[in-house]
């Protein structure tokens, strides 16, 4: 039942809020683009919306919430902020080391 | 051996944790923030292990992910723990992306065959790279996948008893799927392998609505609240019916109170194992031990 092409989808629905709509509202369309077969396209009637709108903005709200953001700026003073991070950790370690 | 308890290490806390190192038998650090720091991260991580044991926790692999695992992130993983030489680590059974699409968060997984052969091939691929297989955590969920066969304790079970790596198992994301999907979390610890997990987690979070109109009420496994007794309970449960030490950490990830607070929540997670090994000791290993209903109140 499960497949790639079934996992896509939840992941496109989840992200998604236009997506979402459209596969909520016509799940057989959407389905059939995105490659599933009519056992799998069925499932998706099952799917709470509700539900799926509240874990989808949890989702959006709790992304990355475990994981410290990672920094792509390699700007100076950005460059410059991460090194001071480094080294403050590295002082607090020895402080109480 | 005996039982450990610990706390989820992060940036916030540090310093008090630090400062308090001889509260905690080890933390959990998020592997991920470590992947792209370089040398100086994994000095970090280095020192911060010569000081209290440390386990190293993942949040991106997607170990049941039905499209497999980015090799990237995995050889990520293995050079942080051959470098880093934590404890154990762990990873959640759950999918963070699928089409090429980040999801961002841990979502629940199709429970059915395809997926638990994906994901003990997973397992296996992680175990081969990093040297041994992580803790499997059980996920909190607001929706119930679509076209699953089995239900989570029967999916949970059989991933833990084929792959045979221990469980990670979230106390707290039991009670909230026991709250969001209508089971008796106390009946879910009965259904699963309780002599395979090596590690539990405890957090809190809170109740939410759709909207002011909507009558059902959801439980958000969001970190930023005290655990809940239900939590203590089902903890009390475990300790009570498993032989093997355990691993049990404190995840808070936000809204932090001063470390007295979380300190307080580790010594409640410390008697509720006491009053379950206790309980252990005193009845037959057969007869499966729950605590008295003093408060079977839900609370998130």
């Amino acid at each position: 039942m499960s497949s790639v092409q079934l996992e896509a989808v939840l992941a496109r629905a989840y992200r998604d809020a236009n997506y979402r709509k459209r596969l909520l509202t016509d799940p057989i369309t959407l389905g059939k683009a995105g490659g599933l077969t009519p056992h799998e396209i069925a499932s998706l009637s099952e799917i709470d919306p509700i539900s799926l709108e509240l874990a989808s903005g949890s989702f959006c709200g709790k992304a990355g919430r475990k994981r410290r953001p990672r920094t792509s700026d390699f700007s100076l003073p950005g460059i410059i902020r991460r090194l001071q991070s480094v080294f403050r950790q590295i002082a607090l370690f020895r402080l109480f080391r | 051996m005996r039982d450990r308890f610990g706390i989820g290490w992060r940036p916030e806390l540090a310093a008090q944790i630090l400062a308090n190192s001889q509260s905690f038998d080890l933390i959990e650090v998020i592997a991920d923030d470590y992947f792209e720091r370089g040398a100086s991260g994994i000095e970090v991580l280095k020192t911060l292990n010569a000081q209290i044991p440390l386990v190293l926790h993942g949040v991106g692999l997607g170990l049941a992910a039905i499209g497999g695992i980015p090799i990237k992130k995995l050889d990520s993983m293995a050079r942080l723990v051959e470098k880093v030489k934590p404890l154990y680590w762990s990873e959640h059974l759950a999918m963070v992306r699928g089409g090429g699409i980040e999801i961002g968060h841990l979502a629940p997984q199709i429970r059915d065959d395809e997926s638990i052969e994906a994901t003990l091939r997973n397992i296996e691929r992680c175990a081969k790279l990093v040297g041994f297989a992580p803790h499997l955590e059980n996920i909190a969920a607001l929706f119930q996948p679509p076209g699953s066969t089995y239900s989570e304790s029967e999916w949970l079970s059989e991933i833990a008893r084929e792959s045979g790596a221990p469980l990670l198992l979230d106390l707290h994301n039991v009670h909230t799927n026991g709250y969001n999907f209508h089971f008796d979390p106390q009946h879910f610890l009965t259904e699963i392998p309780l002599a395979s997990v090596g590690t539990i987690h405890i957090s809190g979070g809170r109740l939410i609505r759709a909207n002011a109109g909507d009558k059902r009420q959801r439980i958000l496994d969001d970190h930023l609240h005290p655990v809940p007794p239900m939590v203590y309970q089902l903890l009390e449960i475990v300790a009570a019916n498993t032989d093997q030490p355990l691993q049990i950490i404190l995840e808070r990830d936000g809204e932090f109170p001063p470390l007295e607070e979380l300190l307080a929540e580790l010594n409640e997670a410390r008697r509720a194992v006491a009053r379950g090994r206790h309980a252990r000791l005193r009845s037959p290993q057969t007869e499966q031990h729950t605590p008295r209903p003093n408060e079977q109140t839900i609370q998130p």
